[in-house]
Formats: structure tokens, sequence, C-alpha cells
């Protein structure tokens, strides 16, 4: 498409005119690189005026010439002009790219525009550089590779949430994700999940099949995604096939994954001995100690010899082997041109029972009707099935298996079962052994089948009206229906209530239907150039949800709901929001130096109140090409310079489909059927509006061996759409209002260089960005995030920011917990006098879950058919709550969880001085939420490794195949981290939101993955 | 050119179309829930969220549960111990509540949240047709007036602690909330208001529900008795005596209800099926099933083997409570290890409010202690509840050795089911906190502001009005 457009942009460029000639070339432009055809390629005689032409779209061009032309001129914008000698009726053109100019396309909204002259903020992705990497979704595969774009997983579960965010969170309540929009559609990307945990929509896309990334993050270039462009816009390209002969290539890959990192406890001496040292301090007598001990150690004296040290750790990881094949076909003709390809994906991740398994399929076809209409068709089809685990808070999630005693063994010996499947008293599983529910038992009598069966498909037709004028409709559809199946057998009695076996299941069917109608308009006037787009657009949503809940099973052989003998629940359910929207922009530019670029977009959306239906978006910006000035010219060192301002509006409706409704919802009592308000009305609530400046600078030096692009914005959100606290003597908790305001402001980096090229080609990829968030107004309201409140959303501060008592270590008097009282004494300062008195702490900011900087460095070396190269990450500057410290690092003061071996250095005697309080079994000695439990978040991580050897042409030609390359790869192989937990990239599943940022809660580490692969083209 | 302009009238025709069709799009309605303007609008409909304010009422923070465990941690003194993660148990259990105690916050919210759709339906009662008006407008006050009670129990001073006329307990809000604009910010009201609002509610529930005492016109909804007893209750707590006895006496002499003749039957078993009414013995209960509801008692008191979370162990102090031969010695399991009470063994079993055996007590307390006692009248009473539980009547005479006797009787009879902590206030007892050896940790008088919730920080967050209670300031 892209190519298609810029022959649009070029027949333009192209001023014919009639004179009387005698002679008739013809001849054919093609790519240098792989002899792809060229269309738009401006074809002129040399020295000879008014006399010329563009080739077609199957770079073929037919052009009378004067008798005496000698020579024709092929331009074309991003390629190095040539000229030709006119040697008989047939003149061919090779044209080599210009690594001068800065002639990358990048994708727009509706449309594309060369990034020459660009004056909106936007970062490309390039496919090639994403293929086979073994993550689930694309969003793992892009991180670190752009400035500004944090992207975070929740864990190393497979297929879960992935945050991402651009240019830092613009919102309070409303959702903090991109818009996702693949070939011009935006995507549904709703969770379903219905476990807790959440999933993520787009692992349903084959990363092999996508050809660029672009993200569009100020106003000037998302504004025209209008209501939906605050958190920026992720437009996803997929492949297209080239004319020319068929190409089919193959790509396999096979590897295996492990745990990033592991988190230090207690062995069963240690155990044992800080257990007993806890119960004294405790208050207990030693008999139930030991009692305990000796329960939690199978019913034996093993705990006290230590016979029994249990890694429990280490038994919830699986060989876990990676595989990935994927077959495409690509090609066509000059009139057709098509790419199809299938994949099958199977990933096993390293946490016990958790796989993906995917097939997928597309077809994208395009076909030139006739001269003056185009049509064609994107269609993918995939099965995504995804076994799934309990969500993190869960008693099953295989992570808190680090609560069981170390002096538990695997197996029972009494029952030569797992320890828990069986008390041999009452036949059932243990209710009280061992400490708590064992997840294991979960990974043996349960599955969580998430299947997702996606089509996401448009059709487009394109009609060119006048030369200048072309009008694009696109009608597309995503349909995702996804379902899930749970099981929960005998053994999780004591997990799920109930001893004969839990089911559920669910389905939900998304349709996400979208059209796009559009006309281009296209025009050179002198040195002026005219690229406008105006249009409509039309989004409808509609999710469908049926699910089942069942008891009572026959026995663990049946697991599906027609064995149930208790259907304990059933839903249906149905929602929907739609949006019309009215788009238009315009991009002038004059003799390629100045730029201006003015778009807005309309949006009608049925979410808001019927007092604020439609929301106007405009944005505008300038550009100067400095390096197109003459005076610029007659210097070798600067070849590009460009300095572009945007200023502009942006929405953000992701608050639900009915926030401005009083609600009444149904429920049951006593098999009678009844309602009570669930929400109160707010005819008057509307979009957020976030206004965006952008100042840009993009400079290449050495003809473009180094380049660099230089931002610093300003993003300021109003009428944040805040679900406010509000009395309960209301009857009402919170209600959704437009309160508030905040900013993010920041700075981008991004340096691109070509150190070494020809024989050896070394080339190095920078970025750097800061943002910072503030909250500049909530109206005095102080919101909380989930899990422990520790997270607050507070004027003045960074959302999120870690709000809570400030520890002050342990009393070197009797061990207690002290905390900074922190009273505000006025004139700015704080009692800083300790006391053990957790309600006399007054909570201060004690932290700030977002990073202070990102980086990414990417390196590529070739040398012969060798090629390397390695992408480090970094995150700066954060700091990770860890939610389950109260129960893991506390000294047994909450319970009996095995403890981090920190808790090896608490108080034991009066005068010691140690920040770890003394162990006091069920003592609440320090458990409290405090900045105790407060980590430094940074890492660098060593997030892709790649070696791989191209084998000789001359040799693979001799076996009839084109090209054949071997790989290995490692992903994530190496962290630099202080944090002492699992992971520092975590966000739990079971508490994040907009608020909870940084909550560690048994977070699963990331997959480590090393794979081996092969491509093979024929 | 003619392709042109056939083209370019197409297209505006179908922008026009497309314009037209989809402006009407953008009205969706909600399919899941119902908006509010059509929510209220027939005598059905007032009376369907008259059923939702009994799921209100029956929301694990208030009547599904919590507002019984909590104050029995608070109360408790080492009859059992707590081993689980709900930090908010700790914390009663230990007498050291953080004023962002979620379960004490939940006890406030789903109290008010009960007590707006009660406002609901009382505004609305012009809707509903008049067979039904006096019974809607009875239910919707009895569970208001059930629920300020005990907000004014929990939040607020004890009657008779100090000036019920000045100390403060909850705000009294008797309009329900409809717009953003119509939330107030209402500061507390004090305890003999309070009192006085749960008294007039329950006086017009007492008097305009059924109060047919054929045990055949029982329902699983309040009734003239279970109105009888809140104010039996209540007065008890005024020390009221007379009317205490009176209200009693209604229920008791209406034959109504009778006591389950095995004490362990009246409590809902797992063996049983999953939607159980009530028994003879409940005046009022919350009801559950696997459809609805959820059982907080159940949660906390069972062990997993029963669908609980196996975590409040029963300890020996409380089996010496017991006389030997007693029944209620017997509803106790233990699960291999611990000893569990069996009262909540069933994960889908009612909660009960209120059952007949407390009325006896009411009765038996009352006439004890008003002015001119009643001291055989009391024994009976108190003889019907022992021979219940297969013990010989009391021996006790005088009025002093028939209170010991009863507050004896209160504490076995009705163990764990959310009493103590406010017999404790009313008997000027002392709680303690002890360690594992019985040595006594810390101790609480009656009047300690330990054993009164918090007003939730959230709360006070989002209504600067309300004063905080003593010693959480």
């Amino acid at each position: 498409m892209k190519k298609h457009l810029l022959t649009i942009l070029l027949l333009c460029t192209c001023i014919t005119l009639g004179f009387a000639q005698n002679r008739v070339i013809t001849g054919k432009v093609t790519d240098q690189k792989d002899g792809s055809p060229l269309p738009g390629v401006s074809v002129t005689v040399k020295g000879v005026t008014g006399v010329g032409t563009q080739t077609d779209i199957n770079g073929s061009y037919k052009l009378s010439v004067p008798a005496t032309a000698k020579i024709l001129t092929f331009s074309f914008l991003g390629y190095l002009p040539k000229e030709v000698a006119i040697a008989g009726t047939t003149v061919d053109a090779q044209l080599g790219t210009d690594s001068k100019l800065l002639n990358e396309v990048v994708v727009v909204g509706y449309g594309t525009q060369s990034k020459r002259s660009l004056t909106g903020s936007v970062s490309k992705i390039k496919g090639g550089d994403i293929e086979n990497i073994p993550v689930p979704s694309l969003e793992s595969a892009i991180q670190g590779r752009s400035p500004g774009v944090y992207i975070q997983a929740q864990n190393g579960k497979l297929g879960q949430g992935i945050q991402v965010r651009i240019r830092g969170a613009s919102s309070v309540s409303a959702g903090n994700q991109p818009l996702y929009v693949i070939d011009g559609m935006p995507i549904t990307v709703d969770d379903f999940s219905t476990n807790g945990a959440s999933t993520n929509p787009l692992v349903d896309l084959n990363q092999n099949d996508i050809e660029s990334i672009d993200i569009l993050k100020d106003a000037s270039a998302a504004a025209i995604y209008g209501s939906r462009a605050s958190n920026g816009v992720v437009l996803v390209t997929t492949k297209k096939g080239k004319a020319g002969s068929t190409k089919i290539t193959y790509n396999q890959y096979y590897g295996f994954s492990k745990p990033t990192g592991e988190r230090k406890f207690l062995d069963a001496q240690q155990y044992v001995t800080l257990l007993r040292e806890a119960g004294t301090a405790g208050g207990y007598s030693s008999a139930t100690i030991e009692g305990r001990l000796l329960r939690y150690s199978a019913g034996n004296d093993d705990y006290k010899t230590y016979k029994v040290n249990t890694d429990w750790q280490k038994q919830i990881i699986q060989h876990a082997p990676v595989q990935n094949y994927n077959l495409v076909f690509s090609g066509g003709t000059e009139k057709t041109k098509f790419y199809i390809s299938g994949t099958y994906n199977d990933q096993k991740g390293w946490i016990l029972k958790n796989q993906i398994n995917q097939y997928s399929l597309r077809t994208n076809i395009e076909n030139q009707a006739n001269s003056w209409l185009t049509i064609g068709a994107n269609l993918s089809v995939s099965r995504t099935q995804n076994h799934r685990l309990d969500n993190d808070n869960a008693f099953s999630t295989p992570e808190q298996i680090v609560a069981l005693a170390p002096i538990t063994p695997v197996i029972d010996p009494r029952t030569g079962l797992l320890s828990g499947a069986l008390d041999p008293a009452t036949g059932n599983p243990n209710g009280n052994f061992p400490t708590y529910f064992n997840p294991l038992l979960n990974s043996e009598s349960s599955y969580f089948i998430t299947t997702d069966y996606r089509n996401l498909g448009n059709v487009f037709g394109e009609i060119k009206l006048m030369p200048s004028l072309t009008f694009r409709s696109e009608v597309g559809m995503d349909i995702l229906n996804s379902t899930e199946d749970n099981y929960a057998g005998s053994l999780t009695l004591r997990n799920s209530g109930t001893g004969n076996g839990v089911g559920f299941n669910s389905s939900v069917t998304s349709l996400n239907f979208n059209t796009n109608n559009f006309l281009h308009f296209l025009k050179d006037i002198d040195k002026s150039n005219i690229d406008a787009v105006g249009g409509m657009t039309y989004q409808r949503q509609q999710n469908d949800l049926n699910s089942i809940n069942g008891q009572q099973f026959p026995s663990d052989a049946y697991k599906k709901l027609n064995s149930a003998a208790d259907i304990t629940g059933a839903a249906s359910n149905s929602t929907s929001y739609s949006l019309l929207s009215y788009f238009a922009r315009a991009n002038y530019k004059y003799d390629d130096k100045y730029l201006l670029t003015l778009s807005g977009r309309i949006d009608g959306s049925s979410r808001f109140g019927a007092n604020h239906r439609y929301g106007f978006f405009p944005a505008g910006s300038v550009g100067w090409v400095l390096s197109q000035e003459e005076f610029m010219k007659n210097q070798k060192l600067v070849s590009e310079l460009k300095l572009r301002a945007s200023y502009g509006l942006t929405g953000n409706s992701e608050i639900g489909n009915f926030p401005s409704r009083g609600l009444f919802s149904a429920f049951g009592y006593a098999g009678v059927a009844g309602a009570r308000p669930t929400q109160l009305p707010n005819p008057n609530l509307k979009w957020e509006t976030t206004a965006t400046t952008n100042l840009g600078v993009d400079v290449g030096f050495f003809n473009g061996r180094l380049s660099g692009s230089f931002e610093v914005y300003l993003k300021k959100t109003k009428d944040l759409l805040l679900n406010v606290q509000v009395p309960a003597t209301s009857g009402f908790t919170t209600i959704t209002q437009n309160l508030g305001k905040l900013q993010n402001k920041g700075l981008e980096i991004q340096i691109d260089s070509k150190n070494l090229v020809g024989k050896v080609t070394w080339s190095t990829s920078f970025n750097f960005s800061i943002n910072r968030n503030k909250i500049t107004d909530l109206k005095g309201q102080i919101l909380l995030g989930g899990g422990d409140q520790v997270n607050r959303a507070i004027e003045g501060q960074p959302l999120g920011i870690f709000y809570t008592a400030e520890f002050a270590g342990a009393d070197p008097k009797n061990g207690d917990a002290l905390y900074y009282k922190n009273t505000d004494l006025g004139n700015g300062k704080r009692d800083r006098t300790t006391t053990n008195d957790y309600n006399q702490a007054v909570p201060v900011v004690v932290g700030d879950p977002n990073p202070k900087y990102l980086a990414g460095l990417n390196n590529s070396v070739s040398y012969m058919g060798f090629d390397f190269s390695f992408l480090l990450q970094q995150v700066h500057g954060n700091k990770i709550y860890n939610g389950g410290g109260q129960y893991m690092s506390t000294g047994f003061s909450n319970g009996f969880d095995n403890q981090t071996i920190d808790q090896l250095q608490s108080w034991t005697k009066a005068g010691q001085i140690t920040n770890v309080p003394e162990a006091r079994l069920f003592g609440g000695n320090g458990i409290s939420p405090s900045s105790r439990f407060l980590d430094d978040g940074s890492y660098i991580r060593l997030k892709n490794v790649v070696l791989g050897y191209n084998f000789p042409k001359s040799w693979v030609s001799k076996i009839k195949l084109s090209s054949v390359r071997v790989y290995a790869q490692a992903t994530n192989l190496i962290t630099w981290t202080k944090y002492k937990g699992w992971d520092p990239e975590l966000n739990s599943d079971a508490f994040s939101g907009n608020i909870t940022q940084g909550y560690d809660f048994y977070a699963a580490p990331q997959a480590k993955t090393i794979t081996f692969g092969l491509n093979v083209g024929f | 050119m003619k392709k042109t302009k056939y083209t370019i009238i197409a297209l505006s025709s179908l922008l026009v179309l497309y314009s037209t069709g989809c402006q009407k799009q953008l009205d969706i309605k909600p399919k899941d829930t119902v908006e509010q303007d059509q929510a209220i609008k027939t005598s059905k409909d007032v009376q369907g969220v008259l059923i939702g304010a009994y799921t209100a009422a029956g929301l694990r923070g208030l009547y599904g549960g919590r507002v019984m465990s909590t104050n029995d941690f608070l109360a408790d003194d080492g009859d059992f111990s707590y081993f689980g993660t709900f930090s908010e148990y700790t914390e009663l259990s230990n007498k050291t509540i953080t004023i962002n105690n979620f379960f004490v916050e939940g006890v406030w919210d789903a109290g008010f949240n009960t007590i707006n759709v009660c406002n609901n339906v009382l505004a609305n009662l012009n809707l509903v047709d008049a067979a039904n008006k006096d019974r809607v407008e009875g239910e919707a006050k009895f569970l208001r007036g059930l629920a300020y009670f005990d907000l004014a129990r929990c939040f607020g001073k004890a009657w008779n602690d100090g000036t019920p006329t000045s100390n403060l307990a909850v705000p009294i809000v008797l309009t329900p909330t409809t717009s953003v604009d119509g939330i107030q910010r209402v500061s507390r009201s004090t305890v003999a208001q309070v009192y006085t609002q749960a008294i007039a509610d329950l006086k017009v529930a007492e008097e305009k529900l059924n109060s047919d005492p054929s045990p055949a016109s029982r329902t699983p909804y309040a009734d003239s008795f279970a109105a009888s007893a809140i104010l039996a209750r209540i007065y008890l707590t005024q020390e009221n005596f007379a009317d205490a006895e009176t209200e009693a006496t209604k229920i008791i002499s209406s034959g109504a209800f009778s006591l389950v003749s095995d004490f362990g039957s009246e409590f809902q078993h797992p063996t049983q099926p999953t939607r159980v009414f009530n028994s003879t013995e409940d005046i009022f209960a919350i009801q559950i099933s696997n459809q609805s509801g959820f059982n907080a008692l159940n949660e906390v008191f069972a062990s997993a083997d029963f669908g609980g979370r196996g975590e409040t162990v029963i300890n020996d102090q409380h089996f010496a409570r017991y006389e030997a031969g007693d029944k209620r010695a017997e509803e106790f399991y233990n699960d291999g290890s611990d000893n569990f009470t069996s009262k909540f063994n069933n994960l889908f079993g009612n909660v009960i409010v209120v059952r007949l055996a407390e009325i006896y007590l009411i009765r038996a307390e009352a006439r004890i202690r008003k002015s001119a006692p009643d001291l055989t009248g009391a024994a009976q009473d108190i003889n019907i509840v022992r021979n219940r539980a297969k013990l010989a009547n009391t021996t006790a005479n005088t009025a002093a050795a028939l209170f010991t006797v009863l507050k004896h009787e209160r504490r076995v009879e009705l163990a764990f089911e959310g009493f103590r902590l406010w017999d404790l206030k009313r008997y000027k007892e002392t709680t303690e906190t002890t360690d594992e050896d019985g040595n006594v940790a810390a101790s609480f008088p009656w009047n300690s502001p330990k054993l009164i919730f918090p007003i939730p920080k959230r709360e006070r967050d989002a209504n600067p009005n309300l004063a905080q209670n003593e010693g959480y300031q």
C-alpha cells in the first residue's frame, strides 16, 4: 500500500505537456536492491524541459522524446537519481536508495507520509526486527526499541496482560493503554478473562506477519483518532506481496525457557530455628510450635534433623520447549499481489501447566481491477489456546508455593501422594497440611484453558476519481470468540471449597465492525504540495457473553458441565458501544522546506452523557527543513536538519460503556429476583482532553551515517474521568466524574549510527526517554489503588506514588517495628521521632513506581554471512512494593508462611541494631503496609541476542534454494538488578491498575528463552 | 468525466446514508442493567427494590456475617485464636484496629448501602398497590432500623457509656440519593438520635407487618415479630427492661416460633440442601443459597473441609465454659488437629440474625433486671433454653445468681453469633488479649475506645464533616 500511495503522490509531481515528438522510448525501472518495480519514478530528458512522464504501477513507462534526446534522467524520492544514455528504444534503469535522505515512509492515520515531511512524532519499528522472537505477543517484542514507550509485563505467565504506556499515563481512572489499529481498523483489545488475571488479546496476532509498527505519539500524529488518542496510537501494518516471482520462505525455531530469577527463602534448618524463636516471642508454648512443626513435617520427626529440605519454588518449574513453524508465499503479478502465511506456534511456559498453542493463517491480496479501481482484502484467522494459571492472589497460583514450609516433603510419606492430596483420617484432601493449599494439587487436578478464535479482516476499494483525488472505502470486522473452560478437581477441596469438582465455562463473542470512507487529495502546484484526507468512520463493538458454573461431579474423570449435578450459576451479558466520527487532515509543503499539517476529528460516542455526545479534537504542526535551505547546501557535515513543532487536543474515553447512566442491577434473594441501584447518573460526563505540545529536531550527519531525533513534549490532561470517592452514606462509594488534571512532560532521544559500512557492517541504535508524570489537580481527592492501598493518586505527585507509613527499623529495646511519626509540624517540617503504634505514623510519600528514565541500545554487526545483534533495555529509578512482604518477610508475624532469608537478621536481643523487627509468630510486628516492603526496581536487561549465519548464495543455489540462514537467539538472557524479588519486570495481575503500579504479589518471573532457528528461502 | 460524476453521486449518497444511519446508533442502552429512569415505575418494581434491600443487607460486609464476626473478634478474650491471612481479623482480634480496616469499612459501606436501597423503596411507596403497601413499607423500615441500630452500636459508644444524647454514632440519611448533586455530606448524629430513628422504623414495621402467629404463615422475609425481636434487643441495650420484656413476650406468647428440639439442628449443616428456609426457631435470617449470597461466618469459622478457611481455632478456654452434659458443647469438631465450631458448616447456610432462644434470654434478663424483678419468670425462660441443651433447670433463685446464670447462658448459647461485644458492654465486663500460656497481654474495659470501630478513613476523606472516634485520631 505504501508504494501505491507513493505512486499517487508522485503522479502529481509530474508535469505533462503534450508536444509533437518523434521517438518513443519504453522501459522499466526497478529497485537495485531486490529488483522490484518502482512505480511513480519521474522520467525526464536531460537538457530538455517539458518532456517527462512517470512509471506506472509496474514500474514501466513510455515516453516520446525529441530526436535530439541523448540521456534520460530517473528520479524518485528516497532514491539516488540516475542518468542513463538512450540506446535503442528500450531504456531500463535500476535505482539505488539514497541513504542521505530520511526516506522512510511512516504509516499515519488514514494514509502514509514520508518521514522527511513529517511534522508530528511517530516512531517506527520494522517487522524484521521482531520476527521470530519467542514471546507471546508483539508488545514484548518491541520493548526497549522505541523511546517514550514503557512496556511492562505483569509476570512470566504466558499470554497475560501487558501494560503499554506511551509518554506516561494520561488518566487516573480511564484506560491508559494505546489504541491499536491493524491495517486501518481499530481492533478489539478487551480483556475477557474471568479468573482475576487479565489476558492480552494481541496474543492472537502473528508477529511474523507484521511489516511495521508505527507509534503515533503526539497530538499532530494522533489527533485524527480523536477521543481515543490520548494514550498514543499503535498502527500495525501487515506484510503485502510484491510483484515478481513467488517467494516461498520457511521459518522454524525451537528452544526452551527458564525463569529469569529466584527469591531466596529459609531452608529447613533456618525455618525450624526461626519459627521456634518466633513462637516463643509470640507467646506460644513450645508444645504448640512443635505441634505445628510436626504437622508441617508430615507428622514425623524429620523436621528435627532437617532431613526434608524442600525448595518449593523449584517444584513449579517445568521443562519448557518453544517451537514455531512459519511458511510464507508471497508475490504476484503487476496487477495482483498476494501474501499468504501459515504459522504454528507452541510455547510451553516454564511454570507448571502453562502453555500457549496457536495456529494462524493470513491472506493479504490486492488487485488493480482497472485503470481507476483497486480492490483488496487483508484477512487472518487464528486459534490460540492458552493453558492458564490462577491469578497471583490465589492460593493456587504456582508462585504462592513459596509460602509452604521447607520441612514439608513434596510427597507425603504417609500416603505416597503429593502433600495435601489425602488425609487418611478423612479420606479427603488435607484441610490443614501443608501450611496452605498446595498449588501442585491444582496443577495435578485442574485446568483453565482459554481458547480464542479470531477473524480479523477488512476489504477495501480505492477509486481514482481524478488524477489528484482518490476515494477509499474500507470495511472490516474483528470477530473474536473467546472461551474459557475450567475444571477444579477433587484434590482442590481446600482451595475451591468443594470436594467433588467445580467447573466453569464461558464464551464471549465480540464483534467489532468498522468502516472508513475517505477522500485523498494530492497535488503539486508550483513549489507547493498538498496532501489531504477527509472522511468519516463508524465503529460499533458488541460483546456477548455466556457463562455457566457447576459443581458435584461423579469423579475427576468427568470434567464437563453436563456431568455436574449442581449448576450453581449461569449468566448471559451483552454490552456495546458505537463511535461515529468525521475526520480531516491536510499536509502542506512548500519547496520541500516549509511544512504544515492541520488535522481534526469530530467524535460522537455512545458512552457519554446526553449533554456531551460529540467532541472535537484539532491539531496542528509546522516543520522547517533547514537542510534544504541554500545556506546549508555548501557544507558536508550536516546532511539533514529539520525543526518541528506541534500542538493539539486528543481525548480518552476508555471508561466502560455506560459510565454516564444511573443504573440498577438485578440480584437474587431466596430464589426471588430484585434490584438495587448500583450507579448514579451523570449526564454531564464527557471525555478527558489532553493538550499536547511537541517540539522536535531531526538531524543527520555524514550523509545520514549518523542521525538523531530529539523531542520534548508536554501533555496536559484535563477533565479527568475519575472514580471519585463519595461518602458511603449516599449508598455509593464512587461515581465517575470529570474532575482533575494531570500532566506528563518528557524528553526523547533516538540516535542511529552506521558505524561501519561495507564488508563489515555495524550499526548502533540508541534510544533514551524521560517522562515525568504529575497529578496537578484532584480537587483534594486521594484515590487509592488495590492491594494494600499503598499506591495513591495524590495532587502534586506522580500517579501511583507509594504513600504509606515510613518504616524506621526495629526498636533496639524490644524489637518492635518502628515507624517515623512524620506528623506535619508546619513550616515544611515533619516529626522525625519514631513510634511503634502504626496508627500514629502519618503516611508520606516513600517512593515512585514510575521510572526516572528508559533506555534501549541495539547493535547489529554483520560480516561475510554472519550476523550478530543484541538489544539492551533499561528501566531506571522506579520502586517496587512487595505486597507479599507482609506474609513472606515479617518473621512469621502474619502466619506460618516460609520467610525470606533477610528475616534471619531479625531482632533477638536488647540493644541489637537491625532493620528487621523481632520475629513474633502472629505478633503482627511490622506487618502493616509501610516503606519496609519497598525496593529499587531498576534493571538493565539483555533483552535479545541473535547470532546468525547466512549460507553463501553459491552453496545455497546448488541445492536449489535461494537463501538459508541458521541462528541462535536468546531472550531475557541476563538481567542486572538490585531488586530482591524474582524479577523486576512485574505488575501484579490480581491488583494492578492505573494507580496500583510496581506492586509485586507473588509475581512469577519472566521467561529466559533460548531458541535455535532456521530460515529457508525457496 | 462521466465515471467521476457517478462516483461522486454514489459516494455522497453513501455518506449521507451512513451519517443518518449511524446517528441513531449512538444511542445504545445498557442490556445487563436497567437505567434509573426505567427501574422504578410500577408497584412490582418497588417490591423488586425491596428484594434488592435484602440482598444489600445480606452483603458479606453486613448480615452476610461480618457485622457479627468483626464484633466477636473484637470482644474475644481468648476463647478462640485466629491463624489467618486476613489482617483485618488479626487487627480486631488484637484490639488494634487501623482506620483502613477493610472489614470495618465494609460494615459501614454495606450498612449505608442497605439504608439507601430502603430509602429508595420508601420514597416510592406511592407506586405500591394497596395490598402490598404496608408490607413493603414495614420491611424496608425493618431493614433500615436494624441497620441503623447495628451501625450505631459498632461506630458509637455503648448506650450505657456516658451520655447517649451527646455521644456520636453515625449520620442519619432518610432520603434516597439519585443524583450526583444529591450526595450529602452529613455529620454524625448522636447515639440517642440514631437509636430513636431505629426504634421509630422498627415500630412502624412491627405495626404494619404480618403478625399472623400461624407457623404456616412464616416467610423468609421480615414480619412483625422480627421487628419486635430487634426492638427487644434495642430496649435491652438501653436497659429499658419493661419494654424489652413486652416485646419479647409478643414473640414468645404468639406461638409463631418454637425452639428446635435438638440444639445442633438449629444450624444448617452441609448435608442439607443448598437452599434451606428458616427453621421454626429463626425469627429473621439472611437467606443464602448456592445461587446467591455469601456466608462470611462459614468463611471465617468453618474448616477447609466445610468450605471455610480453617483459620479460626476454638481454644480450651471456651470448652471449659460448658457444664457437663451440655449439648451445646457438642457443636464442635476436630479436623485432625484443631477444633472448630460446627455452627457455620454449611457453605450456603443462612445467616441467622435473630432466633427465638435469644428472645427467651432477653426476656429473662429483662425480668431479672427490671425494677420489680420477676425471678420465677426469668428462671422459666432460662430453663427453656437450658432444657433444650439437655441441661437441668437452674438452681439459682436470687437475682444476682440468676443474672450470673443468664450471662453464662448467653455466652454458650449464642457463642460466635455476634453477641459477645454487646453483652460485655452491657455487663461492663473486661476483655483481654492473652498469649497461649494464658497470661494477659493487655486488658480492655467495656468502655475502652479500642472496642469501638473507627470511622473508616475512606469515609472521612470523602466527608470532612465526620468526626473521628477517640483513640483513632
